[in-house]
């Protein structure tokens, strides 16, 4: 089975001296779920942003090759990139308040994310009402025609999803799809996520730093460490053997995994990171 | 938003009353009695008194301001000292050639600067963008009474293209155009620049907000995201920094009158202040802080209107 | 904040703008200083034989009415430009700084107090409240500067105020504050220097605007009186005879324009040296 994404030894610096990626690969294929976790700084959205070319200013692409449905979006012109968003490329963002504009409706900004589909701004309109209902937004009509600030944060992360779904990508990247939600909103967006795999077809790439989430939802996973891949492969084996010293820190400090009652949650230690970076696991 | 919009106009009434007690105070502490001055050196000591408690000068500080407000509030501005005409239609003729002065500058101004700054916000970076930043800020600072003047010299004494003074033959609306087209690009000069500035920083600062980057990840069209997205948003800063300045067109409006020797409040007021004539004086500053407070008060409700989340903030207030 | 003058002017010349803004200044302040040196004539000395005449070898920049040098009275405006900007913003700034201080670390009800002031002050349309304050002093250079500090109060009262503000709030502030520091000790020591940063590129691109109102208010005769001579009333004297000898309106323009456009340049460029944050919103 050839791969619906394909990352061979992507390297991305910022400004020229930083190295926030360094050799990573990652492969996404059809119908999988996987999922890219790390602590803050590890790269893993450096690394998704890079998939669809907005990478943050100052930030570049040194080495390495993004590859799409066996087409190299890298190292072609740069409209290559700006083609696939908002077509077979769609993502949802991290922060449900600040991922909508304030001052246009839901409705409006579904419509125009449709800018590369088909059809007349009415029956995208009548389109994105639907979708707005699929995810499991109450009164999907008036939803549409309400501003962000007026719907919650978890309606709102709905309303991301349902943008992302609208355009039928092949590939769905979330980017911390749960981190601004509280655990009630997280648990309710994890099973919508799992409720949507069911009738989607493509591959979907969860950038989190939330082990829950990726048990929850994912086949296989990538673990990110000071911008490189540490380790790869299926959830199961890896939650219960990790390989790599700094997964298995990781996983020692997830609370839902603690099995007995701790004075205080346990953290990654400056001894413990020393060792991590001479690991070579595989 | 009725809340909000009668906070605002509560607010506007007080500092113009805040004003009128300032300028009074003024008028009380410093040496000097507007009557002998606006007579002249050689007027006798009776004359002057006359006109001093005709003007009720001679009454304490609290009572004249009360008279000037009981008085304002039934449209009467006072006694014009030397034509002997009420201020009030004095002020009332000519205002309107004013305000079309103030309006038609502004606009074009405006209809220039908002795609000057958009543009430069797509060609971030280019030379269309160096280039559109020394425009404006040239222009900016640019005094607009030499470009009016300079405008004069060339395109009505050199070129006889177009009126070099006056507001055009009454009835005559193609003579009155061609008289407002000098004034007008004169006050809206400065505009161009300022307002094209104002437009590119906003544009920038909301470029960088996260829901551009959504807009972009779904591949709506650049030009799209610009004119939509990022300009309703970025017109909010700008309209209220816009609002805050319109003194300034008052001012520009004062001199390219008495440059164009138009008919208006400008022409006014420096004449009455040249003589002395200070019922004239007072009203007009009265009269156009209010258009100014009234004109700030309208861009915050307009404001309001293009930015849903203040309009819900006062909703319920 | 960088160390030395000599290194802010270094990065104020980097900018190809800022150098030519820094020409001009050059210009414009070395012509006030040296006005009477460099000057061909006695800005005051009257020829009426020579009157209104076209630039010559004699007068470069020709004659006015009155057959008076019309190089030699722009370079003596100069000097009344740039004495009537100094005075009018230094006090101006002084008292707006004294004011924002006081508004942004005093008590709440004297901050309240404050803004209500300034706002006021800024709601009447500058011009006109310049003209009431001329009709009822009268006329003169004394109330020209007058004018210009009171209406300069609010812009710098707000700024000191804001910066106060944001300061007052900050770390390194409160950690003195809970050393016990005393309050001259905290103004002195921490709030002037950080404020004066901003002040003076504040201080810096408001020269071309009092520039700018001086010579319009001598233009309209109610600023400084003649025989002194302002590019206000040069520009005057020329739109006068704009059509017998339009080159004395010309010549009478150009140094206004070599000073608002030389300071603002300058003023930009020294904004860009000392708050490297403001330099990206620009140029990027």
């Amino acid at each position: 089975m050839t791969a619906l994404l394909s990352i061979r030894d992507l390297t991305i610096d910022y400004a020229g001296h930083v190295q926030a990626v360094r050799g990573a690969n990652l492969d996404v294929h059809l119908g999988e779920a996987v999922g890219l976790v790390g602590e803050s700084g590890s790269g893993k959205s450096t690394l998704a942003s890079a998939i669809t070319g907005l990478l943050p200013i100052g930030a570049r692409i040194l080495g390495g090759d993004i590859a799409f449905k066996n087409e190299s979006v890298t190292s072609g012109r740069k409209q290559a990139q700006q083609i696939l968003r908002g077509d077979e490329i769609a993502m949802v963002f991290q922060d449900p308040m600040t991922a909508f504009n304030p001052v246009l409706t839901i409705g409006d900004q579904l419509v125009d994310f449709q800018s590369r589909m088909p059809g007349k701004a009415r029956e995208k309109y009548a389109r994105a009402v639907a979708m707005l209902a699929r995810v499991g937004i109450p009164d999907p009509a008036l939803r549409a025609n309400s501003y962000p600030h007026e719907m919650s944060g978890g309606m709102r992360q709905r309303a991301a999803i349902a943008a992302a779904l609208l355009v039928n990508p092949s590939l769905l990247i979330a980017d911390e799809p749960t981190t601004a939600l509280d655990v009630t909103m997280e648990a309710q967006i994890i099973h919508l996520f799992r409720e949507l795999r069911q009738d989607y077809g493509g591959g979907i790439l969860i950038v989190t730093h939330h082990l829950g989430v990726v048990a929850e939802l994912c086949d296989r996973v990538y673990v990110m460490y000071r911008g490189e891949v540490v380790e790869e492969g299926a959830v199961d084996d890896i939650f219960h053997e990790p390989r790599h010293p700094y997964t298995r820190a990781l996983l020692a400090c997830d609370p839902a995994r603690l099995h007995e009652r701790a004075g205080y949650l346990p953290v990654i230690t400056d001894a413990e990171r020393a060792t991590f970076m001479q690991a070579r696991p595989r | 938003m009725l809340a909000y919009t009668i906070k605002r106009i509560g607010l506007g009434l007080l500092i113009l009353i805040g004003v009128m007690f300032a300028m009074y105070a003024a008028v009380f502490i410093v040496p000097g009695n507007p009557a002998r001055a606006a007579l002249g050196p050689r007027a006798t000591q009776e004359m002057i008194d006359r006109l001093t408690r005709e003007m009720g000068l001679d009454q304490p500080y609290l009572v004249q301001v009360y008279n000037f407000f009981v008085n304002v509030l039934s449209g009467n501005l006072g006694i014009d000292v030397i034509s002997n005409r009420p201020v009030a239609t004095e002020i009332w003729e000519v205002l309107p050639n004013t305000l079309i002065l103030c309006l038609v500058g502004l606009g074009w101004a405006t209809l220039l600067a908002i795609p000057l700054g958009c543009l430069a916000v797509l060609k971030r970076g280019t030379w269309v963008d160096r280039a559109a930043s020394l425009l404006s800020v040239s222009v900016i600072s640019l005094p607009y009474y030499v470009v009016a003047i300079y405008a004069l010299l060339i395109f009505a004494v050199q070129l006889n293209w177009l009126p070099a003074i006056g507001d055009g033959d009454p009835g005559d609306i193609g003579s009155q155009i061609r008289a407002l087209i000098l004034p007008a690009f004169a006050i809206g000069f400065t505009w161009v620049g300022y307002l094209a500035r104002l437009v590119r920083a906003s544009m920038l600062d909301v470029m960088g907000e996260p829901h551009i980057r959504t807009a972009r990840a779904f591949g709506v069209p650049e030009w799209k995201i610009v004119t939509k997205y990022g300009l309703r948003i970025a017109l909010i800063p700008t309209l209220s920094l816009l609002a805050v300045s319109l003194g300034g067109l008052i001012s520009s409006a004062v001199f390219v009158e008495v440059i164009f020797s138009r008919p208006g409040i400008g022409k006014l007021v420096t004449a009455a202040v040249n003589l002395r004539n200070y019922p004239v004086v007072m009203g007009t500053v009265l009269v156009m802080t209010g258009i100014y407070v009234t004109l700030t008060i309208a861009a915050d409700l307009l404001i309001a209107r293009i930015d849903p989340r203040i309009r819900d903030a006062f909703r319920g207030a | 904040m960088p160390s030395g003058v000599l290194e802010i002017l270094k990065r104020v010349t980097r900018d190809p703008l800022g150098l030519l803004g820094l020409v001009l200044v050059v210009i414009v302040i070395g012509a006030a200083l040296f006005a009477d040196a460099i000057s061909p004539y006695d800005p005051a000395r009257i020829d009426v034989l020579n009157k209104l005449q076209g630039p010559s070898a004699a007068h470069w920049l020709g004659t006015d009415q009155l057959g008076r040098d019309t190089l030699s009275r722009i370079i003596h405006g100069a000097r009344v430009a740039m004495g009537i900007a100094v005075f009018s913003i230094g006090i101006g700034a002084f008292i707006g700084l004294i004011l924002g201080i006081l508004a942004g670390y005093g008590p709440r009800w004297l901050d309240a107090v404050l803004i209500f002031f300034f706002d006021s002050l800024s709601a009447i349309p500058l011009i006109l409240f310049a003209l009431t304050v001329i009709v009822i002093l009268g006329p003169g250079t004394g109330t020209l500067i007058f004018v210009i500090a009171l209406i300069s109060i609010p812009v710098y009262g707000r700024l000191v105020r804001a910066q106060t503000l944001s300061l007052r709030r900050s770390e390194f502030i409160l950690a003195e504050q809970s050393m016990g520091a005393s309050l001259p000790r905290i103004v002195g020591i921490h709030l002037l220097p950080n404020v004066l940063g901003p002040l003076v590129i504040l201080v810096s691109m408001d020269i071309p605007t009092v520039v700018a109102l001086e010579a319009a208010l001598s233009y309209l005769g109610l600023g400084v009186k003649p025989p002194t001579p302002s590019w206000g009333t040069i520009l005057n004297d020329g739109y006068v005879s704009l059509r017998t000898n339009p080159s004395l309106v010309i010549a009478a323009g150009i140094p206004l324009v070599i000073a608002t456009l030389g300071f603002t340049f300058f003023g930009e460029a020294l904004r860009d040296a000392l708050d490297p944050k403001l330099k990206g919103r620009r140029a990027s």
